[in-house]
């Protein structure tokens, strides 16, 4: 019995993998492009946002491939996945707000594209905050 | 019937709105009075971060008070915040993505962090909204 | 998950309110609870089945099982 769940757990989670290797290849593809594009050929504006916009498209699939694991999870995987992923909202929604006013007020140096941070940050400290909400229950 | 429950609920609601407007009469002076000292006094540099960084400590009293009132709250009020903090930061982290390619690559004007954070409590009082109704 | 909350209650002669107040939650959980929106965790089904003093089981049914019962 027990059995039979590690199998489909397993199974659900060569299956996630697969699914995030392969949005994460369609992104670094479609990025690439994009920026090549972009920086050499000097396309009119309208071309620069479609490609801007496909570039995070496949952050849409990475999110789908989730949500898929996620409802496939029983409650308490569940229930450690959003307690973990609520300290990363704070930590980075707070560690956001002290680099805007260091950037704003104290000369730091403004990074182009700044945001575009905040989606790996939140999924690198989630990740982090994973282990120690999961210890707790240990 | 005495409604205990239901006045318990708008105490935590007075509590909550008195402990943020506490922690916003903190802060605001705190960001305002940090930026006017930096930009006419030019302090040394440790100095000026050290103002920059000041604000965080009202942010962290919000915080607080946020979570107290998390804390008074029922077991489904609570799953409906964290459900709807939940979907607020994937929205956002998805904007945020969204609106920085198109800052580095369409030449959107920048837009600072600063602004993460309160897109995050915007986010999260719409989301509300659509989870209550799941459940309520 | 099913239950016969209402009904207890109604035997009782409880509002939502007044069930609200004994579990120390709000009224709208007990009507979520009530209308099979909300499944309650763990500890507040015992509460429930404190109050009602009967057996958890004789307040909440599995789907299946209930309709199997049928």
């Amino acid at each position: 019995m027990s059995c039979e769940t590690d199998v489909t757990g397993r199974v659900m989670a060569r299956q996630y993998a697969r699914d995030m290797a392969i949005a994460a290849l369609i992104y670094v593809a479609v990025l690439v492009v994009s920026v090549f594009v972009v920086r050499r050929l000097d396309p009119p504006q309208w071309v620069a946002v479609v490609l801007a916009l496909a570039s995070a498209a496949p952050a849409l699939l990475m999110m789908r491939a989730y949500m898929r694991r996620f409802n496939a999870m029983d409650e308490f995987q569940q229930r450690v996945q959003m307690e973990s992923m609520l300290a990363a909202a704070a930590i980075v929604g707070f560690a956001s707000f002290t680099y805007g006013f260091l950037e704003s007020f104290a000369g730091f140096p403004s990074i182009d594209g700044a945001l575009l941070w905040v989606f790996p940050a939140m999924t690198f400290v989630w990740g982090l905050a994973q282990i120690f909400v999961a210890r707790r229950y240990k | 019937m005495t409604h205990h429950s239901d006045t318990a609920e708008r105490h935590a609601v007075k509590q909550v709105f008195r402990d943020m407007f506490f922690a916003a009469l903190i802060y605001l002076p705190t960001v305002l009075g940090g930026a006017l000292a930096i930009k006419w006094f030019d302090p040394p540099q440790w100095v000026a971060a050290l103002l920059a960084i000041a604000p965080i400590g009202p942010a962290l009293l919000i915080l607080r008070a946020q979570l107290r009132y998390t804390r008074s709250l029922d077991e489904l009020h609570r799953r409906i915040h964290s459900e709807a903090m939940m979907i607020a930061a994937i929205v956002v982290a998805f904007a945020t993505l969204g609106y920085g390619l198109l800052e580095d690559l369409a030449d959107f004007p920048h837009i600072s962090l600063i602004w993460v954070f309160p897109a995050l409590c915007v986010a999260w009082s719409i989301a509300n909204l659509f989870v209550r109704q799941k459940y309520l | 998950m099913r239950n016969r909350l209402k009904v207890l209650r109604a035997e009782r002669n409880w509002s939502q309110a007044d069930l609200a107040d004994k579990l120390d939650v709000s009224r709208q959980s007990v009507n979520a609870i009530e209308t099979g929106k909300y499944d309650p965790s763990l500890p507040l089904a015992f509460k429930i089945a404190k109050i009602f003093a009967l057996p958890i089981e004789k307040i909440f049914s599995d789907d299946e099982v209930a309709q199997a019962a049928e």
